[in-house]
């Protein structure tokens, strides 16, 4: 394994770390899915006109995992993002500062490695706290009847989104310093 | 083996080493000393491939720091001065990553670990995490990392810094081991006395150039300081500056004390012609208790230069 993955496993997922932001995964994924799942649920059938008939209330799940499907990729993207790109943006700088980083550029490891590691070591909990919002995206999708096609669509979207967004920073603070190094 | 030649150093306009030229020697420790700004830690982060230099070159074991420098990072060590660390992990760990990136693995890499761990007196504390140590403790921590992958050339910026006494003797301990066990070791700090007991050679800088450059003893001569013997007798011996008079290398006799067994010579020379002139004292009959070579200090070397340059400066 990439030992800068295995660095931010082991600096940001240990077992009290886990345990906390797994509960806040937990715990807010199950709020804002539950919420949505039955605000979208309750659906109002309006009275059929040729009918003297009041309007129906009735329970569609699959409209309230349609809607919480959204909620999740919101919540996911805020996960990866939000947090994760703010992790990474900020240890990076740190880092650089505190001249961590040199001690990178003294080993062999070769630079497409360094920038896996720091992409998927350093959000190591927010990947975490993601994977913890799966189970719900896969019974929404389940429910609420996804074509396959679509449902991975979307989350791929958001990954890729994800991943791009963590890798400005990254690319900017490397942009600021080979322009520093040129201009002396 | 480093060997630096004509180096420079820019930032911009300003030249922060200046035709810097010296050798370390495989299994010595190489002090560089300096006032703040005098280019030590620039010269030290040159040769650590972290800074290009404008001009002359770097040779590392050989291998040019300047043409090479991936290869030639497999055979440095860096620790640099204020020294970070991942607070986060634990020392293992810390020690762990390294030898990971540096491409050991499987038992090999927790062999070498562990050896780097036990060679600077952290075995007890490798499950502590780094944010819960020591100054000292972090010190050796981050040798322990840097000794991992076993390069032969070491530098150590200021590695000694803010230590306690007792951790400073273990890091000059565990220097000298090192060097002991072949390691061409290059220290730059601001403690002379640290300097004095550690190196076997050392480097004034000064505006980013070397101003002197070898053993205490070398420089001592370089600027024509006298070295002196402190002789101490067992009863006043009155035919003393006589027989002192017929050993060449010995001159100017100082009596330190009034009870007339208390002096101080000067002596032309080194350690050998030392032990010929107490040889001579001893066959002449003079009742020798205390023979002690005073070795030149390198803080009276430091001052002195200070001094000549702030001279050189005003006129």
């Amino acid at each position: 394994m990439n030992p800068l993955i295995r660095r931010g496993i082991r600096e940001r997922l240990r077992p009290k770390n886990l345990v906390a932001s797994g509960l806040f995964s937990i715990i807010s994924c199950a709020t804002l899915y539950l919420a949505s799942f039955f605000d979208g649920m309750q659906q109002v059938i309006p009275a059929n006109e040729s009918e003297s008939a009041l309007p129906e209330l009735i329970s569609m799940p699959v409209n309230g995992a349609r809607e919480a499907f959204t909620v999740l990729l919101v919540l996911q993207g805020f996960f990866l993002m939000f947090l994760g790109t703010g992790r990474v943006a900020s240890v990076t700088a740190e880092e650089k500062e505190a001249g961590l980083l040199d001690y990178q550029r003294m080993t062999p490891m070769n630079p497409f490695s360094k920038i896996l590691g720091y992409l998927f070591g350093l959000p190591a909990r927010e990947y975490f706290m993601f994977l913890i919002t799966l189970p719900f995206l896969l019974h929404c999708m389940v429910v609420g009847k996804f074509h396959c096609l679509t449902s991975f669509n979307s989350t791929q979207f958001f990954s890729a989104q994800s991943f791009f967004t963590t890798l400005l920073p990254m690319s900017s603070d490397w942009w600021c310093r080979n322009r520093g190094q040129h201009h002396g | 083996m480093i060997e630096v030649k004509d180096l420079k150093l820019h930032y911009g306009d300003f030249v922060a080493v200046n035709q810097l030229t010296f050798s370390v020697k495989p299994g010595s420790i190489y002090g560089l000393i300096g006032p703040n700004g005098a280019g030590k830690t620039s010269a030290i982060k040159a040769i650590a491939t972290l800074l290009e230099p404008t001009f002359g070159d770097i040779l590392v074991e050989g291998i040019s720091a300047l043409h090479q420098p991936e290869q030639a990072r497999g055979v440095l060590g860096y620790m640099p001065d204020f020294p970070p660390i991942y607070e986060d992990l634990k020392v293992w760990e810390f020690c762990d990553l390294f030898a990971q990136a540096y491409g050991l693995s499987g038992e090999e890499k927790e062999a070498k670990v562990l050896q780097s761990l036990h060679a600077t007196g952290l075995k007890e504390q490798m499950h502590d995490l780094c944010k819960t140590l020591s100054r000292g403790m972090r010190q050796r921590a981050l040798l322990a990392k840097t000794l991992v992958h076993e390069p032969s050339v070491l530098l150590l910026d200021e590695p000694a810094a803010n230590l306690d006494p007792k951790s400073r003797i273990d890091l000059r301990n565990i220097l000298k081991k090192l060097a002991g066990d072949g390691k061409t070791i290059l220290i730059s700090s601001h403690i002379l006395s640290e300097i004095e007991d550690t190196c076997d050679s050392l480097g004034f800088m000064r505006d980013g150039r070397m101003a002197l450059s070898g053993t205490l003893d070398e420089i001592s001569r370089q600027k024509d300081r006298a070295t002196h013997l402190k002789i101490h007798l067992l009863e006043p011996y009155p035919a003393l500056r006589e027989v002192i008079s017929k050993i060449p290398s010995l001159s100017q006799v100082e009596e330190t004390a009034t009870c007339k067994t208390k002096f101080r010579v000067s002596l032309d020379g080194g350690e050998k012609e030392a032990t010929q002139a107490l040889a001579k004292l001893v066959e002449t009959g003079v009742p020798v208790s205390e023979f002690i070579f005073q070795k030149p200090r390198v803080e009276e070397l430091f001052l002195e230069l200070e001094s000549s340059t702030k001279e050189r400066e005003k006129k």
